[in-house]
């Protein structure tokens, strides 16, 4: 064991942890407009709307976030004419591609965290609000979406926690956060164990905080 | 035994697909599966979107066969609930 290293290399570890957190909080934040608007969808009552939303979490349920990010960071660029594009412009960075990936990823599971949440809502609630004369989107907006979240929020914690070990994949397309930094220290010492125990550690007490924090909203929320 | 696969079922089935999806992180360490197959293959014929869509795919088409046989398990353990 050499502690040096595991000291030398710990502010390092720290700065690429601010990389890591800007991709877990961006892709959270577009994963949660995409997996409200999804579970909208799932909702509906059109078969074909229906399908869709269903076969869209299907598809990124199915299939590994890895698989995912290399499609749209490699795959995609190989389309001549998306390059010409000026989606290009996004495309072409690992951290908006790795931020893309792991927001459709999210959205997916989401979606289906809150179609379930809005499934429980008791009925009781909803023909309250009908009876006392509230149109049906102030129902939605004002009773059925924060109960939903509410509901949600216990499943929603261990999506953002797998979600922040996900991030780690982001270092397979050459972007440095916390994985990719301990990579190349790694690749210039030859000390994997040192420097893995370390990056491991912060995960971990990342895990730990936002587990707390999840757990005092739960707390904050409950009724 | 038989009532406790019952309601075990459902929630191994979950960690089953998770691992699932966690096996293509092998080809981080050089093991040869699916991923590690694709991206060679995608590195040498310069065709990564088809070699990665076919790898979705196989993904998708073993997550698919997995649920169907989980849920005639299901099927089996739950009977005479």
């Amino acid at each position: 064991m050499d502690i040096n290293l595991m000291i030398t290399s710990f502010p390092k570890l720290l700065s690429a942890t601010v990389v890591t957190l800007k991709l877990l909080s961006l892709s959270l934040f577009f994963g949660l407009f995409i997996g409200l608007l999804f579970a909208i969808l799932r909702l509906n009552k059109n078969k074909i709307i229906n399908k869709f939303a269903y076969g869209y979490s299907y598809v990124f349920r199915g299939t590994p976030l890895l698989v995912q990010i290399f499609i749209i960071y490699f795959g995609l660029g190989q389309i001549e004419y998306f390059r010409s594009t000026f989606l290009w412009v996004v495309f072409k960075e690992p951290y908006w591609c790795a931020i893309i990936a792991f927001a459709l990823n999210t959205g997916a599971y989401t979606s289906e965290i809150l179609r379930s949440a809005f499934q429980t809502i008791k009925p009781g609630f909803i023909e309250a609000g009908k009876s006392l004369g509230i149109s049906s989107k102030i129902i939605f907006y004002k009773i059925q979406i924060p109960i939903a979240i509410r509901q949600s929020l216990p499943a929603y914690g261990n999506e953002i926690i797998l979600m922040m070990k996900g991030t780690s994949l982001a270092s397979t397309v050459t972007l440095m956060d916390l994985t990719g930094v301990a990579k190349y220290i790694i690749s210039t010492t030859f000390k994997p164990i040192e420097v893995f125990i370390v990056a491991g550690s912060i995960y971990l007490f990342m895990t730990f905080i936002i587990h707390n924090v999840i757990k005092y909203l739960e707390k904050k929320y409950s009724f | 035994m038989p009532q406790m696969l019952r309601l075990a079922i459902p929630n191994l089935s979950n960690v089953w697909q998770i691992t699932l999806k966690d096996t293509s992180l092998i080809s981080v360490t050089g093991l040869v599966e699916i991923m590690r197959q694709s991206y060679i293959a995608a590195g040498s014929t310069r065709d990564p979107l088809f070699f990665y869509s076919f790898a979705a795919v196989l993904y998708l088409l073993l997550t698919f066969l997995s649920m169907k046989l989980i849920n005639r398990l299901e099927i089996k353990y739950s009977r005479g609930f």
